[in-house]
């Protein structure tokens, strides 16, 4: 059923000595919502501009319904753009905005007039033909800007952040809209954000983009719950990576030796780890466990002697629906990641704490209207339940884990 | 809060006295009776029908039109695609080109004018229209090139890239989309061209040869020799249709306004 | 390298490289070099290599003209620059109707014949002319003036002449400044005066540099005003240019003259560069 519609080659591209692109390959299904997912810099907006024909590879090719489109100049090709800024020409009311594309295909003035109004009712901007671009208000202008480009029946439409400089409200509302109009009409849409939450809500499959490289292709789900490296589980999940050794494997559980402190990650039964293999593990910030420590850190020979102990125990313990409790829970006294609490602070209904590893790292944790019982300065104990943690690869991009 | 001073105002007021006085001067005695301008003996109109009888000023004023109609249109085109070329471009040695191209009107005109008799007698070129056109076209391209460039960079680049990707190519683009937005800077640039060629002594009398004479130069040899009231006369009339044109553009520019 | 396909937008700026190659850049190198050619004994020029049109702008004829051009410059920049700069800046202040009604009435001018607005100066000093008038009607008794054809006559025609240039350029440099800055001084305890000196002055050199540019550089050349109000007592470089272009026929001496007042221009141009950091004159565009 479905087949494939755009295809990108090992897609290289430098400006002025600076590469952007470093070999990128995809393949797009015909009416797939894809998403480029990346902070600003990563190459997206490149790749869009790739594929409209605006900006060409220093490599690679782009085949779109199987025809090597790569040198064609972006007037030859069936793909239409919405501009992050809009590009709404203001010099034209809204209907011949909308009607340009039609006017250059040499469409008949008729069937132009009755294709603009259906454009435009299906943005709901029906009566607004004879205003000026700089008549409209923000959200307007959006969806003038995608009434322009679907009235050429594209077969792929790009959009190039193009809820970027909307407010929340209207963010999320257009959101709704964009999704319901991308699978009414079954055309393929490229979308480009640094959003991962809109990323997250709208796709189908979701492309994380960083140093001009993909990180991971996948589904929402696989792309927030096994997120393949430490950027995406950092940049998706905003999740805590922590590096550690492998002590053993008992069943599907790994124990890891992490920061002083000894963890558990859930991993598939037949995988094999050797001890002393380096790992590293993710877990979201609303997944971390904090309980108080003794009172001192805890010092590393004593800890060292309570582990076999503690593992066992550990692996028995009940995983109760933590997202409603507090940061305390059950308290593994001697397992944990010792930390001393540094900062807490309170951001849009949640409860934001900020620890510090006895290596100096720094561990977010972070849980919906609750009031903590720690406070800054407290020695505490950092741990969670095996299924919460994934582990990652390092990302091959360089300086992929600064911010 | 604080008393408001009258001094910037007579400041302004009598600055703006010294601009015009010269030209109130020269309106007045243009409907003297004497020849002289000093004193008042009367009222006459005798300087405006010796004025349209003077073939000669009619026949000057006539080549100062053509030479400033022809060299601001092809400083308008060449001005104006270059600017738009120069900005779309990326390349070593961009801001010498640029500054080449506003030399024209950064160095004194007698330079100019020195260069180009000189470099016009090296080509052959009968000194006449044809010089007088170039080295106007050569002053004249600056006007147009400063302001369709700086109109430029305040246009996005994706209005262009918007029209390319809806399917025009990139004459087409030019002419739906950056033309008519750079339209305005085009028009202020020209006009700002004509007015100087349309004034210009210095580099004209260089250039020009002994068949076509330039109004500004006849000007200039009246002034120089002998007194000739019906100038007034030609300057007053010049000044009705520049201050009627003025007026005009604003209302047009008011209604304009009130449509949107 | 860069990609496969490269756009063509260059063909829009041919014409003008074209243009500016043969008729910019092409005469001014001609200029350079045929100042280091010689006159030939009847009219015209000889490709022979020489250095005597230098040498001879040392002779003291010469060097008196430059002198002399530099200071009439001098006295014209420092002028338009006492009146232009509080030109500038109180039309800045002003409220934007009154501004626009400013503009306009500085553009007027432009419009009209700058000979003959130079003839209306002329009527005004002339020996019984209108300031003479004036002077008499307010009950003084002074013989007629001898204004005209004078130092001080070129000088008011040179400020005359080149004034709007420099109202212009601080009016549109004082209009760009955020007038936060001066009042963020105040608050932080500055006096008005050091205030002004301190922020508005410094905010607004680019525009004042740039109008001292406008009217240093043209009034260096612009002949025609010291000839008008000047008579023939006062010789300037732009007129010693002419001069050997149409009677002297010294072409190769004139280039020479020109390249020296070329030079000069440019320095002062790149001194701009310097201090303004930007290469656009500001009040042009």
């Amino acid at each position: 059923m479905s087949e494939t519609i755009l295809e990108l080659k090992g897609i290289r591209k430098a400006f002025d000595g600076v590469s952007v692109l470093n070999g990128i390959d995809l393949s797009i299904d015909s009416g797939e919502f894809i998403t480029l997912l990346g902070s600003s810099g990563c190459g997206k907006t490149t790749t869009l501009r790739i594929v409209a024909g605006l900006e060409f590879p220093d490599e690679g090719s782009v085949i779109l319904e199987g025809q090597d489109v790569t040198g064609k100049s972006p007037d030859k090709r069936d793909v239409n753009t919405v501009f992050q800024n809009y590009a709404l020409f203001p010099h034209m009311t809204v209907a011949e905005n909308v009607a340009y594309g039609l006017k250059l295909r040499k469409v008949p003035k008729a069937e132009q007039k009755k294709r603009v109004a259906e454009a435009l009712e299906l943005v709901q901007l029906a009566g607004y033909e004879k205003r000026r671009p700089a008549q409209l208000s923000g959200g307007q202008k959006q969806r003038v800007a995608i009434a322009r480009a679907l009235v050429n029946n594209p077969r792929v439409l790009l959009l190039d952040e193009p809820l970027g400089a909307l407010d929340l409200q209207l963010r999320r509302q257009m959101q709704i809209e964009l999704k319901r109009l991308q699978k009414r009409l079954g055309i393929t849409f490229i979308y480009i954000t640094h959003d991962q939450e809109e990323a997250l809500n709208m796709s189908d499959r979701i492309a994380v983009m960083h140093g001009g490289v993909f990180e991971q292709i996948g589904t929402p789900d696989q792309i927030y719950d096994k997120p393949r490296t430490d950027y995406v589980a950092k940049f998706v999940g905003s999740a805590n990576v922590i590096c550690g050794t492998v002590l053993r494997k008992t069943g599907n559980s790994l124990a890891v030796a992490a920061e002083n402190g000894t963890v558990f990650v859930k991993v598939g039964n037949e995988a094999e780890y050797l001890a002393g293999q380096e790992v590293r593990m993710a877990v979201r910030s609303e997944k971390l466990q904090i309980c108080e420590a003794d009172s001192e850190p805890t010092s590393k020979s004593r800890r060292q002697e309570s582990r076999e102990q503690e593992a066992a125990k550990q692996e028995n313990e009940g995983r109760g629906d933590d997202s409603l409790k507090g940061f305390e829970q059950q308290c593994p006294k001697t397992t944990g990641i010792p930390c001393t609490v540094k900062e807490i602070s309170f951001a849009g209904g949640m409860l934001r704490m900020a620890m510090e590893t006895e290596s100096g790292e720094e561990l977010i944790a972070s849980r919906h209207g609750i009031r903590p019982d720690q406070k800054v300065g407290d020695h505490v104990l950092v741990f969670w339940d095996p299924e919460a943690a994934v582990l990652v690869e390092k990302s091959s991009v360089e300086g992929a884990n600064e911010k | 809060m604080k008393r408001k001073s009258v001094f910037p105002s007579l400041f302004l007021t009598l600055v703006m006295i010294f601009l015009y006085l010269p030209i109130v001067m020269v309106v007045v005695y243009s409907f003297h009776e004497s020849k002289y301008t000093y004193g008042w003996s009367g009222f006459s109109l005798q300087w405006y029908q010796e004025l349209f009888q003077d073939e000669e000023l009619f026949e000057s004023l006539r080549n100062s039109l053509a030479v400033a109609g022809m060299s601001c249109l092809s400083a308008a085109v060449i001005g104006t695609l270059g600017a738009f070329g120069l900005s779309r471009m990326k390349f070593r040695g961009k801001g010498a080109v640029e500054y080449v191209t506003t030399l024209p009107i950064m160095i004194p005109e007698i330079i100019l004018g020195m260069v180009f008799l000189s470099f016009f007698s090296l080509l052959n070129l009968p000194q006449g229209m044809v010089t007088l056109v170039i080295a106007h076209t050569a002053f004249s391209i600056p006007y147009v090139f400063m302001m369709v460039k700086a109109r430029l960079a305040g246009m996005e680049l994706s209005l262009e890239e918007a029209a390319r990707d809806l399917g025009a190519g990139p004459v087409r683009a030019f002419f739906d989309i950056t033309l008519p937005l750079i339209a305005p800077a085009v028009a202020s640039g020209s006009l700002l061209a004509f007015a100087m060629s349309f004034d210009d002594v210095v580099i004209s009398i260089f250039v020009t040869g002994p068949k076509v004479t330039t109004l500004p130069i006849r000007i200039y040899t009246r002034i120089k020799f002998g007194v000739t009231p019906e100038i007034n006369a030609l300057c007053t009339l010049m000044l009705l249709v520049t201050v009627t044109v003025l007026l005009l553009s604003v209302l047009i520019g008011r209604i304009g306004n009130r449509k949107k | 390298m860069r990609s496969k396909k490269r756009s063509r937008v260059w063909l829009a700026a041919l014409p003008l490289y074209l243009f500016t190659i043969l008729f910019v850049a092409g005469p001014l190198i001609y200029m350079v070099v045929l100042s280091f050619m010689s006159k030939s004994d009847s009219w015209g020029i000889e490709a022979v290599f020489t250095l005597r049109n230098y040498e001879r702008i040392g002779e003291p004829v010469y060097r008196e003209c430059f002198v002399q051009s530099l200071k009439l410059a001098f006295t014209t920049t420092f002028l338009t620059g006492l009146i232009g700069y509080p030109f500038g800046y109180f039309m800045a202040k002003l409220s934007p109707s009154k501004k626009r009604l400013l503009l306009l009435l500085i553009m007027i001018p432009f419009w009209t014949s700058s000979l003959i607005r130079l003839y209306g100066w002329m009527i005004i000093l002339q020996a019984k002319g209108v300031l003479y008038q004036t002077i008499r009607f307010l009950g003084f008794e002074i013989k007629p003036l001898k204004l005209l054809y004078s130092y001080p006559a070129v000088v008011v025609g040179m400020v005359y002449a080149l004034l709007p240039f420099m109202m212009l350029a601080v009016y549109s440099s004082v209009d760009k400044m955020d007038w936060n800055l001066v009042e963020a001084a105040r608050d932080l305890g500055a006096s008005a005066a050091k205030a002004f000196w301190t922020v508005t002055f410094r905010l607004t050199l680019p525009g004042l540099l740039s109008g001292v540019i406008l009217t240093f550089v043209p009034s260096m050349g612009l002949f025609f005003i010291a000839d008008i109000l000047g008579g023939n007592k006062i010789v300037l470089v732009g007129s010693l240019i002419q001069d050997q272009l149409t009677r002297g026929a010294d072409w190769p001496f004139a280039a020479a003259l020109s390249v020296v007042l070329m030079t000069i221009t440019t320095l002062l141009l790149i001194l701009y560069r310097r201090i303004a950091n930007t290469g656009e004159l500001e009040g042009i565009v």
